[in-house]
């Protein structure tokens, strides 16, 4: 295991979380490292079930019984996370790094008002001198996001999902993180208001910095988003890479699959050839390749030989033995 | 639709229900056989005068004028809280019986069922929250408590802690040795004889409150809103108080609406255990002297308790949940 990348916001490693269960243990997330950039969009990819909100909650302490992180390390702006007292970790939380979730309707509080959480969210951070002061700074918070004054004395059911989506990103920029997570915060949402308010994000980090980790079962999405892609197969990070590079020429069967499987936004259509089978179930993990029964170039070694990752370009890694590279650069 | 507007609609219905209420109230017993006034009357045959017994007539309500006119004098007299006379203890008013035992089952009912409610509440979101001893002990040891049959129970700690050990008094609500005036001592005698019957009260229904109140609390604090209310630094008292268990009370206000409606029926069987002067009393002595202006009265009293207590969930869910305020 590689140390923690000196200048990273976020870096995990080799981290593995754990459902433990009556009838033994889920391993969600099984040995994944990566890092998240100052100011870059990491994008991370796999389909339904294949750890991804498992590891955007393990990455700011925030899984809930009965997971439980069995191995590896998470690092925040120099910070080892699971080593951090409550003190530390609500220092952490909220001022340098935040989280939006999937579900916007659940993630506001339905009794209480845009500006009642917004202002909630500053004063635990910051003492504020008069309601005047955080009336105002929460008026600027939903500026950021494109919402106007009126929204504030709104509750959570009067807005529509794009506007509450809106609302929790104006909650995790409240105290201007480094970090921002987040897990498919526009799945809910139909493509013109997740253009929209990708488009706001991107806006956003350009003007404001911070980094995103950016987590969603949309590949091609990815690819217009991110500045670097991960993909996830069954809890393992299958490939990860430079955008660009990957769309042009993806190394792993899985992410090529990927590819193939979702219609293109924008660009001609075509048909859709998708990948034959469906992944693994977790609680009875295959040896070797997780991915072997669905490829089509899988061989004998697959099936019995946990392939690790490997680089296949610069800052471009595939963890596939059939994968194209440079064999004698091994890496986890 | 407006927040008034629903409120507006809320309210009509249960006014709709209580003028229901009311005729029913003056239908049946002219429905049923057997005219309670005219027993009385047959009781005064030949002790009272020929204008005693007309003006016995008019004060109960007997006539011989078409029922469209009753209806309506019978309306007009409710409107001026006329109940009529009771039979039993001729000739008072039922209006005065009701509200002389009124006071004291709010007092003795009332009092118990919020306490239970908050008692309850505050126990199950603790348990929910901490869990230990609270969640494996006490949870289910208040549950057994409630779980007895409730005069088993009332009986029990009247014998034990009244007859037995002498802590608390018998019967009745206020010592009779002492004047009844605004005084401490008088005060002191009210809350001794009310302390015994309201432990039970409490005791019995706070299991429920608790157990309820642990199970929706746990929901809550399940949902991803807690989650990040907590992530975002937020104080444990705020998190707890506007982010769960605002929440967690909602789908309880109906019960606890229900449970103060019927405070007025009085808790029936704890007013005749420690032989307390409340509704419930009142209603077992009605029945027992076959006292029907003064069951008539009593009837409509629960009756319109149940309502206004369901008028003051309504007005209370408006203000805990926004979501009703649009719908
Ligand atoms: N509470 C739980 N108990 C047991 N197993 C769980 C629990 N939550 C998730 N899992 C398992 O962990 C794996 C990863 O779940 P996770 O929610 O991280 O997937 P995901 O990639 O976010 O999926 P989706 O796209 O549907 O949101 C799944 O196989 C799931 O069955
Ligand atoms: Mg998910």
């Amino acid at each position: 295991m590689t140390a923690p990348r000196v200048g990273s916001v976020l870096s995990v490693r080799d981290l593995e979380v754990r459902y433990r269960g009556p009838d033994g243990d889920v391993c969600a997330v099984d040995g994944v490292s990566f890092d998240v950039r100052p100011g870059e969009v990491l994008g991370l990819a796999g389909e339904s079930g294949s750890g991804k909100s498992t590891l955007a909650h393990a990455a700011l302490r925030l899984l809930r019984p009965p997971a439980v992180i069995t191995r590896g390390e998470v690092w925040i702006d120099g910070e080892d996370v699971l080593a951090l007292g409550p003190g530390g970790l609500a220092r952490l939380r909220w001022r340098t790094a935040s989280i939006v979730l999937q579900n916007a309707l659940d993630a506001l509080n339905p009794v209480l008002t845009v500006h009642e959480q917004l202002a909630d969210t500053l004063r635990a951070h910051a003492p504020f001198p008069n309601a005047r002061a955080a009336r105002l700074r929460a008026e600027e918070l939903l500026a950021l996001v494109g919402l106007g004054e009126d929204t504030l004395d709104r509750w959570p059911h009067q807005l529509s999902g794009g506007q509450r989506q809106r609302v929790n990103i104006a909650l995790a920029l409240a105290l201007r993180p480094k970090l921002v997570v987040m897990d498919e915060p526009t799945t809910a949402l139909d493509v013109v208001v997740q253009r929209e308010l990708l488009q706001r994000v991107l806006q956003l980090r350009d003007a404001l910095g911070f980094a995103v980790l950016f987590i969603t079962h949309d590949l091609p999405l990815l690819f217009d988003l991110a500045d670097r892609v991960g993909v996830l197969y069954a809890g393992r990070l299958a490939e990860l890479g430079p955008a660009a590079a990957m769309r042009e020429n993806p190394a792993h069967p899985y992410t090529r699959g990927l590819l193939r499987a979702m219609p293109p936004l924008t660009g001609p259509r075509r048909p859709l050839a998708g990948i034959p089978g469906a992944p693994p179930d977790p609680a009875h993990p295959l040896p070797g390749c997780r991915f072997a029964p669905r490829c089509a170039v899988a061989a004998a070694r697959c099936r019995t030989e946990v392939p690790f990752a490997h680089a296949v370009g610069p800052g471009w890694r595939a963890a596939c033995h059939a994968a194209p590279g440079l064999p004698a650069t091994r890496s986890p | 639709m407006s927040a008034l507007a629903w409120l507006a609609r809320r309210l009509g219905l249960y006014a709709v229900a209580a003028w229901a209420a009311l005729t029913l109230g003056f239908a049946l017993p002219r429905m049923v056989p057997g005219d309670p006034a005219a027993a009385l009357l047959a009781r005064l045959q030949g002790k009272a005068g020929p204008e005693a017994i007309a003006a016995l007539r008019a004060a109960l309500g007997v006539s011989d004028a078409p029922l469209v006119e009753q209806y309506g004098a019978y309306l007009l007299a409710l409107t001026r809280g006329d109940l009529g006379v009771s039979v039993s203890r001729f000739p008072t008013p039922v209006a005065e019986l009701i509200g002389g035992a009124l006071g004291w089952t709010l007092l003795l009912a009332g009092v118990s069922v919020a306490i239970s409610f908050v008692l309850g509440s505050a126990l199950g979101l603790a348990a929910a929250w901490r869990g230990g001893v609270l969640d494996t002990v006490v949870g289910p040891a208040l549950t057994l408590l409630g779980a007895f049959p409730y005069f088993w129970l009332a009986m029990g700690a009247l014998h034990v802690f009244g007859f037995g050990l002498g802590w608390f008094p018998l019967r009745h609500a206020w010592d009779t040795s002492v004047a009844p005036a605004p005084t401490l001592e008088f005060g002191w005698g009210v809350v001794r004889h009310a302390a015994l019957p309201a432990l039970t009260l409490v005791g019995a229904s706070v299991g429920g409150w608790m157990l309820g109140m642990r199970t929706s609390a746990r929901s809550i604090l399940a949902t991803d809103q807690v989650l990040l209310a907590r992530a975002r630094g937020l104080p444990t008292a705020r998190v707890v108080s506007a982010y769960v268990l605002r929440n967690a009370v909602l789908p309880h206000l109906t019960g606890f609406g229900m449970a103060l409606g019927f405070v007025v029926s009085g808790a029936l069987l704890t007013e005749v255990v420690f032989s307390y002067p409340g509704e419930g009393w009142l209603l077992v002595q009605a029945v027992r002297a076959q006292d029907y202006p003064l069951l008539q009265g009593l009837v409509l009293a629960i009756t319109l308790a149940v309502l206004a207590a369901n008028a003051l969930v309504d007005v209370l869910t408006l203000l805990v949940d926004p979501r009703t305020r649009a719908a």
